[in-house]
């Protein structure tokens, strides 16, 4: 696993190497530094390689030839990894981290397309969390929600789209709600009441104050109601370990990267791992893609990244219209396998999951806190709570991972 | 014990210019107003040998009733005539039956006598003044005796809303009698432990105790008192021909640094909240010898205390209290102990507190050691108080404590964020995470005990965990950080009545008595009387009333229930702070 992380130049303290310059266009103008970590840990402690200056050449994440994009991109990554990737004996995993617009909008999902991992190259999106917490057992069938909402004041989707999505789904082993022209009230009481694994948006993206948002229905006009990733993470409970945000295939999308920022929040936006449409899509595309992913899920025991990366295959063949990169991983809280299917109930396995999780969400915030006082006197008693939470998640992790084994 | 209220007896001692070494006496206030005017001179002069007696430490080891009443008696001869003994006399008598006490102030304005081999007005011990029939008057609470360089009071009161700060300034340089300024310190600090134990005093060191330092507290922090402890002086400082008083700073190799009235004086009006001084040192209170032919008008403030309330002093200072001698460890523990708390009392004077702590010295030791003596206490603050203690407001703190609060809070914020969290989960989560969230409750009442230790003595209300429907009973606790006896705790508390609805209250498991109680639109007013029975309780958090609600609504997984009023009677009668109540809600669903 190779974790590249971009951040604007001037906020990487770490950034001292003099900068090399990729085979920029005339339009370059974002310079960024990429730093190399193999794994979250050592993102969030620092310990990731000192940060490397590229320059992103302007509108790249816009351009439609797909070979020039791929080749630029590969070219935004520092010469060691790429050698790394062009001699692994074995498949990489390549996780791209930012949380910046920009880098999050580039379809770094085309990279696989150059063959230059001889083994195989997957990559996804990191928004990287302090802990990540066990998996939740799931006995099947799996809780999925399928939210649309088509408003008075938007072009609609058709009933079409819901109907392909649930031929995706099996009904032995997902039970499936549908809820329609949803509000952000329907949605929440809905949520609430159905407590969902996997919460399904087909819809269209927005984005509200620089927050990636979904379109729902205003409950007494009936015009959209744009809800940000914030809202939507208040209603989530920790129980709903994969958020989709699909786009359709019988309408152009109002604002697809609104999708693409929903996914991206910050970490302390309590977002699980999404999985998220980053270009337009065709029926064939969604109807591949979509039951490779819920069929692989399950048979993968819950692996998001590996049912992600099998179901990608069909996509790739010379007959589909709908491309690779349209589809996109994010891992947040929860990370590539949010989930697991387990073959009976054990209250005391879920009592542990659940709270390993809420443990782990309190240290996330304790954390953030101690950003504002670290180094100081008061720091060192965020520090001791800090300290505390992640034994307790050590120890609610422990209990929860007995289980695997026994 | 409640404060004495007081008429005034003023009485002007001047140098009679018209017949060198005499004082002239003038009676300018007294209760019986008709009274008053010029009463001509002094029955006797007091005698150099007399005061000499007074300052030598041998003639009262052990103790010297009988000199003590002798040198006193001489100095009420030297200060009053049959005139001043009349009116004196009568004032007392007409003031005891107003259930007053009568303070008596000695007046020694602007000009000083001339006299070289004679005692000068300011160096008269006036405070040890004595008659065979009323004994001492300076250590009875009903006629306090102190000094003022000033016709009338003219300085304002200011209001402090404790605790009151204090800088300790207590220097030892070498080349002078070595005092354990160390152990002064610890003394004092000893002798104010209560009153920081309870937040009513904070006491900050000058240290290292140079002029520079001594400057940059002063320009930097809000003090209500200076108090120096160690060694004064009257000498040249310098090339400056004038001899002048000092008090004896350290410079940085702890050599000498004399600091004079003058300067002193300069520097405390960069800290224009400082009112009050206290110098507890071996010879600040005395003035420096007049020179040959030099004008007496200009020497006579130039002792430490005189200059420091002198009409021309450019500081805020309304009260100075100086030591006339040395002053032992077990004195100046029992004195700085008795002063700062009766200083500290609302209403109280500054007269007050001194005889309060003359008293306290008259018990620590024995009548007959001039201890009580002497302190001397110079004042122009009006009503005789420097400030007007507010009873109870907010209680400020120390910025180190603020901080600790501060980052208490944010734990506490955080902690309810996660409690919050767990709250909007389905029923079946919330069930599972049942473990997480009391043990994030039990936390949250750390952190709660953690501020209410900080904070001193406090009246807590302590929530608890329920869900829609049932009962909730919020313990009101006293938390006594010293040994208290509580007399009765009045206090408002505010609730979301669309969240709970009162239902009754009851006794505590500490308590005395049951509450009276009045309750309305989210208002429950408490009245706990005779809390702990009249017995002291020590350290300890002691539950004195039980509030019971019914919760109407889980919505939220943490309501406050807020002290918005409070008052108690108690002794000893120190601040109480608040510390609000937390309730841990569930909805019906979860168990």
């Amino acid at each position: 696993m190779i974790i590249l992380r971009f951040s604007p130049d001037h906020l990487d303290p770490k950034s001292t190497t003099p900068s090399y310059q990729p085979n920029a266009g005339p339009d370059a103008d974002a310079v960024y530094s990429v730093s190399v970590a193999t794994s979250q840990e050592e993102l969030l402690t620092g310990a990731a390689t000192p940060g490397v200056s590229v320059t992103v050449p302007g509108g790249l994440a816009a351009s439609t030839d797909r070979t020039a994009s791929a080749g630029m991109l590969w070219q935004l990554i520092p010469p060691a990894v790429q050698a790394q990737i062009s001699n692994a004996a074995q498949a990489v995993q390549l996780m791209v981290a930012s949380g910046d617009r920009t880098i999050d909008l580039l379809p770094w999902e085309l990279l696989p397309s150059l063959g230059k991992a001889p083994s195989g190259l997957s990559v996804v999106r990191l928004v990287p969390f302090l802990l990540q917490p066990p998996p939740l057992s799931v006995v099947l069938p799996i809780r999925l929600l399928l939210v649309t909402s088509n408003t008075r004041d938007e072009r609609s989707f058709s009933d079409r789209e819901t109907v392909v999505l649930r031929s995706c789904l099996k009904p032995a082993v997902y039970k499936v709600e549908e809820l329609t022209n949803a509000t952000a009230t329907s949605a929440a009481e809905t949520i609430h009441q159905f407590d969902p694994h996997i919460v399904h948006y087909v819809g269209h993206g927005g984005m509200v104050g620089g927050e990636g948002a979904v379109l729902l229905r205003d409950a007494s006009s009936g015009s959209s109601d744009w809800i940000r990733a914030g809202q939507i993470s208040q209603a989530l409970p920790v129980s709903t370990r994969l958020f989709c945000a699909s786009t359709g295939f019988s309408q152009r999308n109002f604002d697809i990267t609104g999708l693409v920022s929903f996914a991206h929040s910050p970490s302390t936006v309590r977002l699980p791992t999404c999985v998220l449409n980053r270009s337009d899509v065709d029926e064939a595309g969604v109807a591949s893609f979509w039951t490779g992913f819920y069929d692989r899920l399950v048979s993968s025991g819950g692996n998001v990244l590996q049912a992600f990366d099998d179901s990608l295959v069909g996509l790739r063949s010379p007959n589909s219209t709908t491309p690779p990169e349209s589809f996109s991983l994010v891992l947040r809280d929860g990370g590539a396998q949010p989930l697991k299917i387990a073959q009976s109930e054990d209250p005391t396995r879920y009592a542990a999951e659940v709270q390993a999780q809420f443990a782990a969400r309190l240290a996330a915030d304790l954390n953030e806190k101690l950003k504002s006082f670290q180094g100081t006197e008061l720091g060192s008693k965020l520090k001791e709570s800090l300290s505390e939470e992640r034994s307790r998640f050590s120890t609610l992790s422990s209990t929860a991972a007995r289980y695997d084994t026994e | 014990m409640p404060l004495q209220q007081y008429d005034e007896f003023r009485i002007q001692i001047a140098p009679d210019m018209a017949a060198p070494a005499q004082f002239t006496l003038q009676l300018l206030e007294t209760p019986l107003n008709q009274m008053a005017g010029p009463v001509g001179a002094p029955t006797a002069q007091f005698l150099p040998a007399d005061l000499a007696s007074l300052r030598n430490p041998a003639t009262f080891n052990g103790g010297n009733l009988m000199e003590l009443q002798r040198i006193g008696g001489a100095v009420y001869r030297a200060v009053t005539n049959p005139t001043i003994e009349a009116a004196l006399g009568a004032a007392i008598a007409f003031s005891a039956a107003q259930q007053k006490g009568l303070r008596i102030v000695f007046s020694t304005i602007a000009v000083d006598a001339p006299q070289q081999q004679a005692i000068r007005v300011s160096e008269l011990p006036i405070e040890v003044i004595y008659t065979a029939a009323s004994g001492f008057y300076a250590p009875l609470l009903g006629t306090p005796v102190s000094r003022s360089l000033q016709a009338k009071p003219d300085r304002p009161t200011v209001d402090l809303t404790p605790p009151l700060r204090i800088l300790l300034v207590a220097a030892s340089p070498t080349g002078l009698p070595p005092a354990d300024i160390a152990r002064e310190a610890e003394t004092i600090k000893a002798g104010l432990k209560d009153l920081i134990d309870s937040r009513m005093v904070v006491l900050d060191v000058c240290t290292p105790p140079t002029r520079t330092e001594l400057n940059n507290r002063l320009r930097s922090a809000l003090y209500h008192v200076v108090h120096f402890a160690g060694h004064g002086g009257v000498g040249r400082i310098g090339g400056d021909p004038t001899a002048r008083a000092f008090i004896c700073m350290e410079d940085a190799n702890r050599d000498l640094d004399p600091l004079d009235a003058f300067t002193l004086d300069t520097m405390l009006r960069n800290c224009p909240t400082v009112k009050l001084v206290v110098v507890t040192g071996c010879s600040t209170a005395a003035l420096p010898q007049p020179i040959a032919g030099a004008p007496f008008g200009a020497t006579a403030f130039d002792g430490i205390a005189q200059r420091l309330v002198s009409p021309g002093s450019p500081s805020n200072v309304s009260a100075v209290v100086a030591m006339q001698f040395d002053l032992d460890n077990a004195a100046a523990l029992a004195f700085s102990k008795s002063f700062y708390k009766t200083v500290l009392k609302p209403g109280s004077t500054i007269d007050e507190a001194v005889t309060e702590a003359r008293a306290e010295l008259v018990a620590a030791l024995t009548m007959g050691s001039p201890s009580w003596a002497n302190p001397v206490l110079y004042w122009r603050c009006q009503d005789g108080r420097p400030f007007n203690v507010l009873p109870f407001t907010s209680i400020a703190l120390s910025p180190e404590d603020e901080k600790k609060i501060a980052i208490i809070n944010v734990q506490i914020a955080t902690y309810r964020s996660s409690l919050q969290d767990l709250r909007s989960q389905p029923p079946a989560v919330q069930n599972a995470a049942k473990d997480f969230r009391d043990s994030i409750v039990n936390k949250i009442n750390e952190f709660l005990a953690q501020i209410s230790e900080i904070l001193g003595n406090a009246i807590r209300i302590k929530g608890g965990a329920a869900a829609v429907g049932q009962t909730l009973d919020f313990a009101v606790t006293a938390r006594l950080r010293a040994p208290a006896k509580l007399n009765t705790v009045k206090l408002k508390i505010g609730y979301e009545d669309t969240a709970f609805e009162f239902l009754s209250t009851a006794k505590g498991a500490n308590a005395t008595t049951e509450p009276f109680a009045r309750n309305a639109a989210g208002v429950l007013e408490l009245l706990i009387d005779n809390v702990t029975g009249g017995a002291t309780v020590g350290p300890s958090e002691i539950e004195i009333a039980i509030v019971r609600m019914r919760v109407k609504d889980g919505s939220q997984s943490t309501r406050m229930v807020t002290i918005v009023g409070l008052e108690i009677d108690a002794e000893p009668d120190v601040i109480y702070s608040k510390v609000d109540g937390y309730a841990f809600l569930q909805d019906g669903g979860a168990q």
